[in-house]
């Protein structure tokens, strides 16, 4: 059923969304009980939407390809941002050594705040009916950035 | 320390402007549907209470649906309490309406059936609480034939209690002007944690919920998302969050867990439903983006970092395994909420849910139902004499009856039970008499007689010659419907037609002028389908009604 006839639940809930959303990027002030910043402690702190972290390198797009689509799971883990302990599916590193490599367009890097940005790039094998041209998102953790995912053009 | 000072006083300043006038909180019970409507004996009433911040018209769309998987066999009812749903559920205006409610509906439909008054609750949310609570009202307890709750936070929600949630209440309050809830039933305030007996939240003055009685059936249905996070498209791992975005399904299933195990109701059926769906960080993603679009730049900026946030499961995934609901935890169910079928908000209209309370609802109704009773009416025993408890009365000379051909009556459940000619004589069971000289009849099967039918020196009379095997399938030659009304099996003559069915032809009459109609051809023209028979009934004219059988009664020897 589409949200719009859910009718004042869904509308209540969708400012819930937005509340919650806006209330833990402004660091959760109303919050009685359990306060965290809900950062990973590597991150460099910065406000909204003003850079901290370098920019992805040449260097640094180049192994992330490479760790990517590596096929082994240790170099995989490298490569992405995941909590703690996760467990990854047993697929998940051949499937994306699938890929074949990525060419990360630096031109396209844009920050979405301080520690957290997009880049587009193409993949050289691309699933069969999807596009070469991808886009990724990233984190800044370890002072490094790190995948945390990334999807095809539409 | 700024904000929340501020958000503060917006809230006071919202409360000041909707706080009630004593009128305005003595004005009633909000716009339930009318008790009387549409109650019918053949469907069931079941009352559905929405939840925290709805009103009656949250769970009309549920209740159709639930309408069209029981076959019609439930007539929905839509309480609300909408003024006052910020209102904890345990206060008179919620649980002392809706018992009062429950008892109005019950009444209504006992009038109709001419049985027990028992009603069904379907709650979503704290709709399932205040269920609980007025069922402790002595004058709805015993009318609650069960319950079913999509999403109920028996054991309170980790949003409850906090200062997210008294924002949102209070926004409510403000802007869909909801009654500002009395001192110690601020809903949001009870809708707290707790388990195993401890009380509801400090500042929440009510008592935990009570059970429902043992006999009443009761269905948690819980909503549980599991979060796939994908890569492109190959998946690299699953989040399973245990819980419908807002209440956990530990609190879904927490029935039981409201009280101390001393306590628990020893012998209540329990049935613990889970309505699972999988997500993927992509749908969430495309939700979030959804609710930026249109919101001032500041909220879409917020929003971009807490999708990114999103995207990293770390925050989310530590709140879930040290149960604390971190900022982050919080984002994540919020969006989950928004984008998954199985959530606190969707799961009433999601099929799998759906199905389980389907499935339920049709066995509360089966057991609430007693079921068609088969009686044989035995007014001649073996020998040819009047049983006992019968008498006989001698019949008009009007002429003789032909039992010759030797045809078993079609309601006989014994052998040698004849239909005899002319169908004027009403002798469609008849037994003969010891003497062979007289039929023995039971020409009204709604008396407790039989009708004597000397056969020497009538004219066209004849005696069986031989004996009368029953069919396989023999007709009842009384029904006693749920409306009280009796019918008797047709027996020859001319009928006229059903207008608006014309290819329905009379099977009964019935002694309130109606007959029973169906199909030609259609064996006895009962539905025996279900464990409580029904017909149709009505006049030549108008519409025709689906009854209930409560007895059907056949012939047999004592």
């Amino acid at each position: 059923m589409p949200l719009g006839s859910r009718g004042r639940a869904g509308w209540l809930l969708l400012a819930v969304a937005v509340l919650l959303a806006g209330l833990a990027v402004v660091g959760w002030s109303l919050w009685d009980g359990e306060v965290t910043a809900g950062m990973p402690a590597e991150a460099p702190s910065s406000a909204v939407g003003e850079p901290s972290a370098s920019p992805l390198s040449s260097a640094r797009a180049a192994t992330l390809s490479e760790q990517l689509t590596s096929g082994k799971e240790a170099q995989l883990r490298d490569a992405l941002a995941l909590p703690s302990g996760q467990v990854l599916e047993p697929a998940a590193a051949q499937q994306l050594a699938s890929l074949g490599s990525i060419s990360f367009d630096l031109a396209t890097f844009m920050y979405l705040d301080g520690r957290t940005a997009e880049v587009r790039g193409k993949v050289a094998t691309p699933p069969a009916e999807m596009s070469r041209d991808w886009t990724f998102t990233l984190l800044y953790l370890g002072q490094e950035w790190k995948l945390v995912d990334g999807r095809p053009s539409a | 320390m700024r904000l929340r000072s501020a958000l503060a006083t917006l809230l006071l300043t919202a409360a000041t402007l909707t706080v009630p006038s004593t009128a305005a909180r003595a004005a009633g019970c909000g716009s339930s549907t009318e008790a009387t409507a549409n109650q019918a004996a053949g469907r069931r009433p079941v009352i559905f209470v929405h939840g925290w911040t709805s009103d009656g018209k949250g769970l009309q769309d549920t209740g159709k649906e639930l309408v069209e998987r029981t076959g019609n066999r439930i007539q929905p009812f839509y309480f609300d309490y909408g003024s006052n749903s910020t209102t904890w559920a345990a206060d008179k205006m919620v649980a002392g309406c809706l018992a009062d409610y429950v008892a109005a509906v019950s009444d209504a439909y006992g009038k109709k059936s001419a049985g027990d008054r028992k009603i069904i609750l379907v709650g979503h949310s704290m709709g399932g609480l205040a269920s609980l609570y007025a069922a402790q009202d002595d004058k709805a307890r015993d009318r609650i034939g069960g319950l079913i709750t999509f999403d109920t936070p028996y054991l309170g929600s980790p949003f409850g209690n906090t200062g997210v949630a008294a924002m949102l209440q209070g926004l409510q309050q403000s802007a869909r002007s909801k009654l500002v809830p009395p001192m110690g039933s601020d809903a949001q305030i009870c809708l707290g944690q707790h388990k195993d007996g401890a009380g509801l939240a400090n500042g929440c003055g009510a008592k935990l919920p009570g059970y429902l009685p043992v006999a009443a059936g009761v269905t948690t249905i819980a909503g549980d998302i599991t979060v796939k996070r994908t890569f492109g498209p190959f998946p690299l791992y699953d989040i399973p969050l245990g819980s419908d975005g807002i209440v956990p399904v530990d609190s879904q299933h927490g029935y039981l867990q409201i009280q101390k195990k001393p306590a628990w109701p020893m012998g209540q059926k329990i049935r613990l439903k889970s309505d699972s769906c999988t997500i993927t960080n992509d749908s969430m993603m495309r939700t979030l983006k959804a609710a930026g679009r249109g919101g001032a730049a500041g909220i879409i900026s917020a929003l971009l970092s807490a999708y990114a946030e999103l995207k990293v499961d770390n925050n989310a995934l530590d709140g879930l395994l040290e149960d604390r609901l971190t900022p982050a935890l919080a984002i994540y169910l919020g969006v989950a909420t928004l984008t998954a079928d199985c959530s606190h908000i969707k799961v009433t209209s999601h099929g799998p849910a759906l199905d389980h309370a389907a499935d339920s609802l049709k066995d509360y109704l089966n057991q609430l139902e007693p079921g068609t009773s088969i009686r044989n009416l035995a007014p001649v025993t073996s020998d040819g004499e009047v049983a006992s408890g019968w008498s006989v009365v001698d019949g008009t000379d009007a002429g003789g009856v032909d039992c010759s051909f030797n045809t078993a009556s079609p309601a006989a459940k014994k052998g040698n039970i004849y239909f005899c000619s002319p169908h004027a004589a009403m002798a469609d069971a008849c037994w003969v008499e010891a003497g062979n000289n007289s039929m023995l009849c039971l020409s009204n099967p709604m008396s407790r007689k039989v009708v004597r039918l000397w056969m020497e020196g009538m004219s066209g009379a004849a005696l069986p010659s031989g004996p009368a095997e029953y069919g396989d399938t023999p007709l009842p030659i009384r029904l006693d419907l749920d409306n009280g009304t009796r019918c008797r099996l047709r027996n020859g003559g001319s009928w006229g037609i059903q207008e608006i069915n014309p290819d329905l032809v009379g099977f009964y009459t019935c002694d309130n002028s109606e007959a029973v109609w169906a199909k030609r051809g259609s064996g006895t023209g009962i539905d025996q389908s279900g464990k409580t028979w029904t017909v149709r009934t009505g006049n030549e004219s108008g519409g025709l009604t689906r009854r209930k059988i409560r007895t059907a009664y056949y012939v047999a020897t004592a």
